[in-house]
């Protein structure tokens, strides 16, 4: 049972993320949109053949301030199936690790640095911390130095804290990988077998069923 | 020339990979991305140790989806699959198209690895992928 929470459709049609996702071995998807080009979804009608596949639907925040994060959520929240945030300055991020209608934080190598305050909320509110693959794939000398030594630095703080981290593709088509692939990359920064098989096998279905539980609660 | 003692020989592994492309993808562009990759992710000291070797690189008959698809074998240190396999995945685009490769399957012989993951490449391949890592 893999995962892959963070897939961009560009300018694909679903099915054919869906095709690759199989061949690749997923059993769960998650079609990522940004919130300023939020079309509302609906791929499913479009898929045909997407049986043994979960493809989902779900929202990138990207927010100035915190009260601008919390209409976006509360815009959002009950349209989508995965609520993502992106790593912006110290009180957004603090925020939305704190929410816990939040399912993850994006794009940690962006915006401030996650610190031991922020880690402690994650690990409170179960908010996981997403480590982007695309991010490393396309950067180059520097900037993946940069995009490496913040990841190895998050992941210190998320062992310590005990927060959830995920590990998904985060790009379009043709930057999703095998989950033995984003392994062997996550070894990059540190993150050591079986964390990583973790956290694309049994962290993202975890933080998904936060949700359902919560849902449950809401309609009763 | 005497040739070295197989005994003597280091430990080889095969890895055979699948690159999904938008278009064409040239032998010797792939070659050089990868060598570029490995270089760039870990330096010229370990890239070294790699002893790095494209075996195989063929196109596939059917399409996928739209993609083209090749196959390709590349023989490297038997301790170093982990860093060749980051190197393959860290690859976005072969001569400007872009491209998604997955490691079929790692194999101690060249006849193995054929047999395993080329010959029957797409079928073996989801049964492979079922099973997880």
């Amino acid at each position: 049972m893999f995962s892959d929470l963070h897939i961009h459709l560009g300018n694909e049609h679903p099915e054919r993320l869906v095709k690759v996702a199989l061949r690749y071995g997923y059993s769960c998807i998650a079609v990522i949109e940004e919130d300023e080009c939020f079309t509302g979804g609906g791929f499913d009608a479009e898929v045909g053949s997407s049986g043994k596949l979960s493809l989902l639907h779900g929202v990138e925040i990207r927010a100035e301030d915190v009260a601008e994060l919390h209409r976006k959520i509360r815009k959002y929240r009950r349209s989508v199936d995965v609520l993502a945030v992106r790593s912006g300055d110290d009180s957004v991020n603090r925020a939305a690790l704190k929410d816990k209608r939040v399912d993850f934080l994006a794009h940690l190598e962006q915006g401030d640095e996650l610190n031991h305050v922020c880690m402690r909320y994650a690990a409170e509110s179960g908010v996981a911390i997403e480590f982007n693959i695309a991010s490393i794939i396309h950067s180059k000398r520097g900037a993946r130095a940069k995009v490496l030594q913040r990841m190895s630095e998050t992941l210190k703080l998320v062992r310590k804290y005990g927060a959830n981290a995920i590990l998904t593709s985060g790009g379009t088509l043709y930057d999703i990988r095998a989950p033995r692939e984003l392994i062997a990359v996550a070894k990059l920064f540190g993150m050591e077998r079986e964390e990583a098989l973790k956290a694309v096998a049994e962290t993202p279905l975890k933080v998904l069923k936060r949700k359902e539980e919560k849902d449950a609660r809401l309609v009763r | 020339m005497t040739r070295l003692l197989p005994s003597l020989r280091g430990k080889k592994r095969y890895i055979v990979f699948e690159i999904l492309s938008e278009g064409e993808v040239e032998k010797g562009e792939f070659l050089k991305e990868l060598w570029n990759s490995l270089y760039s992710l870990f330096g010229e000291t370990v890239a070294s140790s790699c002893k790095l070797w494209l075996i195989d690189f063929d196109k596939e008959d059917d399409a996928f989806e739209g993609f083209e698809v090749y196959t390709g074998i590349v023989r490297c240190a038997h301790k170093k699959t982990d860093e060749v396999r980051a190197a393959l995945a860290c690859i976005p685009s072969v001569g400007g198209k872009r491209i998604s490769i997955r490691v079929r399957g790692i194999s101690g012989t060249i006849k193995a690895a054929r047999r395993k993951f080329i010959k029957h490449g797409a079928v073996v391949a989801t049964r492979v992928a079922d099973r997880g890592t």
